[in-house]
């Protein structure tokens, strides 16, 4: 299952060049690998052995070689268009709400820390913390108007039952606020972690200036955590385009309801499980791989994430 | 500090002891096989049977393990048990039996033919048809242990009330239906939401949305006119309101329940125990059966099928082939069993001693055993297991069901719902015909 | 700031905090009623706490109390992994942080490559490795996939890269200390915010993972709690009455109940953890 945490690329790239390197020293190769080799064999065995036998798997059927096989009838399946449409819009409205809400509540939350920052940012975590069968019971009554402490909200929408919110046009409304609500919060702490951890000094200049907090905030502490923003945009971008989590919790609340494979990765899910079709499961997963590389290398050049950090450690 | 950084290493090491200890129960993933135990998966609901059976047989190795009823387990571990090359269970219960379909293909090689497991006599004592849904090419690869016929359920309050009387007929019903909503608003005499609807009004006229030929052909023509009666019936109920899209299981439709605005509603045999009391809240000495209406020019009544379970013996089952089909039968076919079982049993004999204690339910307003009797002997044929289970229900919510919510023609959406299911099919590696 | 800003500020954190609020309050709630109160009853109501006891003493009896099982189940496998994947990570962000070696660069790119690898692709690889040394049904089979942990990799680099000065090492390298010395008494004490961040997420992660253990256990005994609950409120129709039938007197009040349980542990672990990072930010902030 993939929770807020299960993909986060990071934005740390940078570092190779923050700095010229101590000179390379014998005695020390030896103490490096012995503190980064037992990740690093994890690394090979958890993460690189399975990958690459995922690669290999998407190019064998029925146990051989059979090039782009699998690949063909993924690309070909019926299904993947309207997924891939689906995941299309989400994404256009999830990435930008989620984005917006969790920079300004973190913003907001850091201009006057005080005693009671830690409890909302507690509270806003919380939603995120329900997950599974639970997680489907919950979200399956908050879409219903007539138990749900929502329900004068969702009256405003039309939305009269769950299955109204859940079919059609509202579902991805439904979606992506339940999608805001699990992932807000742990970002939240991140940001704000970053925010708090900036020097002092600066901050306190700028107050002594008299800017405003508005101008605080987006002339100094945004450019500040720039790369934890961009990081939260690369992190969110490949959840979202990997969506699984929250179209599966409530289709199992309300079963029937929506469709299994309604995102890409729910169907590479179904290949993996109740077709047990490893080839065109692993196919799927490497394009969502590449699409999910391709936006992290689009926005580290964009945002120019390298040279920042060059010139910040310069 | 130090004593920080001391303590987060003690305690690595004493969690990786422990972590050692705790490995006892697990090496049994690796299946009965190796110790020649017979491994049997069974939902939560049969464990307690499942158990009896142990106790009842000290001779035999029996392990039972407590799987859950997720959509996908039990294929998932059986394509990896199919490459690892051991850790099958030798008998599996199956919460959604269309599953069977994909277990007993020629990818999974998993369901062994029960043909010459379990004697054509006991075979021969299922409901007519119930084990249609584990036939494939002619060859039986599970049994149903319970099945779940639909019956027109309906509030004989609200019928004497309004002074109706319970429809034979389907025109019957639409009639009744459409008065119903005219003279009573919001009141609904049907469901036609996935898999309800499309089993319970399609299943039952027979129209061949799966009918499955063989375990690589399927049938699917829905221009047929046991296709269009039925788009054609449900037009104006739709129209007026008195079908709703609403789902059973939506927390809304225990609303039309507490209001008094379920009339009637056709559905499954476990509709009368699981859904009207616990999650409609109608409250006792309301609610009866009848059989379902019949079409014109048909005087059987017959029904869909919309849920149930079924066991299945595994092809790898070696020398303990034939105590999983023993097992299998007797947790099938045990009357004594079957009468405890939530739902209805699938076997006739079984079936009979159930009904003796629903007979006398106080929560009916009159026996629903003579009605749910019928509906399990004339289950309609031609309402098989596929491999694409999920997508016949999703295709017929994005299609008909879609088209009777904003009121379009339903006779139209039938090309597309054919579209979707023949693609549908295609990808699950049938021919269509 | 102003009475005015000061004002539009509180009511949009306060805001907030009921759209995030109001889901967990309703879950809060939701035990102490009875089944029909949550569909036909206000939104927010109360029952009783008498009905809260009755929820847990029906949830346990689904096969003898093995909700209770499942729970420790679960605490140790997200222990061991959490402490193995701590063990990994802290050393390894140090040296690709600190230290210039050959294979550093492609260690990092190694690692976001396959931090946003699908799990579906997962499942056969690990199963067959697993199998391949026959740990599959193990504890083992969970424990060290779950303790391979890029993303801690990438905060405990992050943390060094930035609170760790180079002069610092330094001047310990003059005084004689050798690398591993270096590492664990003067990078280590340095680490405490970075530990809890890593303790917090990986914890989160080996507590809700669904996927590993699904595909790895195949005996109800070994699942953990969010296998275990998936498991017990489908198959006695918890969530919604078509999903399974059972005579157990299970509903939605004890899936809320169940749901409850199995996140109280990730609150309170996100209460250590801000803790332990706000004495470590000013522990460092003080050094620094």
């Amino acid at each position: 299952m993939k929770t807020l945490t299960a993909a986060r690329p990071t934005a740390a790239e940078p570092v190779p060049r923050a700095k010229p390197r101590p000179r390379r020293h014998k005695g020390r190769t030896t103490a490096v690998w012995i503190l980064v080799g037992p990740y690093a064999l994890f690394l090979a065995v958890f993460g690189l052995a399975p990958a690459g036998y995922a690669l290999w798997t998407s190019l064998v059927h029925d146990g051989s070689f059979s090039g782009g096989r699998n690949w063909a009838a993924v690309l070909d399946d019926y299904r993947l268009g309207e997924a891939a449409q689906n995941v299309t819009t989400y994404l256009l409205i999830w990435l930008p709400v989620l984005l917006l809400t969790v920079l300004s509540l973190a913003f907001t939350l850091h201009a006057r820390p005080g005693r009671v920052t830690g409890a909302l940012q507690l509270v806003y975590y919380l939603p995120g913390a329900v997950t599974g069968s639970a997680a489907a019971l919950l979200w399956l009554f908050m879409v219903s108007p007539d138990s749900s402490p929502f329900g004068p909200l969702l009256k405003l929408m039309d939305v009269k039952t769950a299955t109204d919110a859940l079919s059609g046009g509202s579902l991805i409304t439904v979606l992506a606020v339940m999608g805001v609500a699990v992932h807000a919060g742990g970002w939240i702490v991140v940001l704000y972690g970053a925010l708090t951890a900036l020097p002092r000094d600066v901050l306190e200049a700028a107050q002594v200036d008299g800017a405003s907090a508005w101008r605080t905030m987006w002339h100094i502490k945004l450019p500040l955590v720039r790369t934890y923003v961009a990081f939260v945009l690369i992190s969110s971008f490949a959840s979202g385009s990997q969506v699984f989590v929250e179209p599966t919790v409530l289709s199992t609340g309300a079963p029937g309801q929506i469709s299994p494979t309604w995102s890409v990765n729910q169907l590479a899910y179904v290949y993996a499980t109740q077709d047990g079709d490893f080839g065109k499961a692993a196919a799927l997963s490497l394009a969502m791989l590449a699409v999910g590389l391709l936006a992290a290398w689009i926005v580290i050049s964009r945002t120019g994430m390298y040279a920042t950090d060059s010139t910040k450690a310069g | 500090m130090k004593r920080w950084r001391a303590a987060s290493l003690a305690a690595a090491v004493a969690l990786a002891l422990s972590g050692c200890g705790g490995t006892g129960g697990g090496s049994s993933g690796n299946s009965g096989n190796d110790k020649g135990e017979l491994l049997v998966w069974v939902d939560n609901t049969r464990t307690p049977a499942a158990q009896q059976y142990k106790k009842a047989h000290p001779d035999l190795k029996i392990r039972i393990v407590t799987i859950p009823p997720d959509a996908g387990y039990v294929p998932t571990k059986v394509s990896l048990a199919n490459r690892t090359k051991r850790g099958w269970p030798d008998v599996v219960f199956l919460t959604n039996p269309a599953e069977a379909a994909t277990l007993a293909s020629e990818k999974f090689g998993y369901a062994a033919p029960l043909d010459g497991l379990v004697p054509k006599s006991v075979r021969d004592g299922f409901a007519p048809g119930s084990l249609d849904t584990c036939t494939f090419g002619g060859e039986t690869y599970c049994l149903r242990n319970d099945i779940a016929p639909t019956v027109l359920w309906y509030d004989t309050s609200l019928m004497k009330e309004y002074g109706y009387q319970v429809p034979k007929t389907w025109a019957d019903y639409q009639r009744t239906g459409l008065k119903a909503a005219e003279e009573h608003p919001g009141t609904i005499v049907g469901a036609i939401n996935g898999k309800y609807g499309a089993g319970t009004y399609f299943g039952s006229s027979g129209c061949p949305t799966r009918d499955t030929l063989s375990l690589t052909k399927v049938h699917i023509d829905l221009t047929r006119s046991s296709c269009t009666r039925v788009a054609d019936l449900l037009q104006p109920m739709a129209e007026k309101k008195a079908v709703t899209t609403v789902v059973p299981t939506d927390p809304a439709f225990a609303k039309l329940g507490k209001e008094n605005k379920i009339l009637m509603l056709p559905g499954p045999a476990w509709f009368g125990d699981f859904m009207f009391g616990p999650a409609f809240k109608i409250p006792k000495g309301r609610i009866a059966a009848a059989p379902m209406p019949t079409w014109p020019g048909e005087t059987k009544s017959y029904a869909g099928q919309v849920g149930g379970g079924a066991f299945l013996v595994s092809a790898h089952a070696g020398d303990r082939t034939k105590e999983a089909a023993d097992l299998v039968r007797w947790m099938t076919t045990d009357a004594t069993l079957q009468a405890d079982q939530p739902t209805y049993p699938a076997f006739t004999a079984a079936a009979q001693k159930w009904g003796e204690a629903k007979a006398k339910d106080p929560y009916y307003a009159a026996d629903p055993m003579p009605a749910l009797t019928a509906a399990a002997n004339a289950l309609r044929p031609g309402f098989g297991a596929v491999r694409f289970e999920a997508d016949w229900q999703a295709s017929f919510n994005d299609t008909v069901g879609k088209a009777a919510d904003s009121g379009a023609d339903l006779r139209k959406t039938l090309a597309s719902w054919q579209d979707k299911l023949e693609a549908a099919a295609k990808t699950s590696e049938y021919s269509v015909g | 700031m102003t009475a005015l800003s000061r004002g539009a500020r509180a009511l949009f954190l306060l805001g907030a905090a009921v759209f995030f609020g109001l889901p967990l309050l309703w879950l809060l709630l939701a035990p102490t009623r009875t089944a029909d109160d949550l569909t036909t009853g206000a939104p927010l109501g109360f029952g009783s706490l008498g009905n809260v006891g009755d929820a847990w003493a029906h949830l346990t009896s689904y096969n003898d109390g093995e909700i209770t099982l499942w729970i420790g189940n679960s605490v140790i496998y997200a222990a061991a992994s959490v402490v193995l994947a701590l063990l990994l990570c802290v050393p390894a962000g140090y040296v690709l942080a600190k230290h210039d070696f050959a294979g550093r660069r492609t260690l990092l790119t190694l690692s976001i490559v396959t931090m946003i690898l699908p799990p579906a692709a997962l499942v056969l690889p690990l199963y067959l490795e697993m199998s391949a040394v026959n740990l599959t049904g193990t504890v083992w089979a969970v424990i060290l996939p779950l303790s391979f942990y890029p993303f801690g990799v990438y905060l405990a680099f992050l943390h060094f890269q930035a609170n760790l000065p180079d002069s610092l090492l330094d001047a310990g390298r003059v005084d004689g200390a050798s690398e591993l010395r270096l590492f664990w008494s003067v990078a280590l004490p340095l680490a405490r915010p970075a530990i809890a961040l890593i303790a917090f997420f990986g914890f989160v992660r080996c507590w809700t993972e669904f996927f590993l253990p699904f595909v790895m256990l195949s005996d109800d005994r070994t699942f953990t709690l969010q296998l275990g609950l998936m498991s017990l409120l489908q198959s006695t129709g918890a969530v919604n009455n078509s999903s399974g039938f059972a005579d157990l007197d299970i509903h939605q009040p004890e899936a809320a109940l169940a749901g409850l349980v199995a996140c109280a542990p990730l609150l309170i672990g996100f209460v250590l953890a801000q803790r332990f990072l706000r004495t470590g930010l000013l522990a460092g902030a003080e050094k620094g």
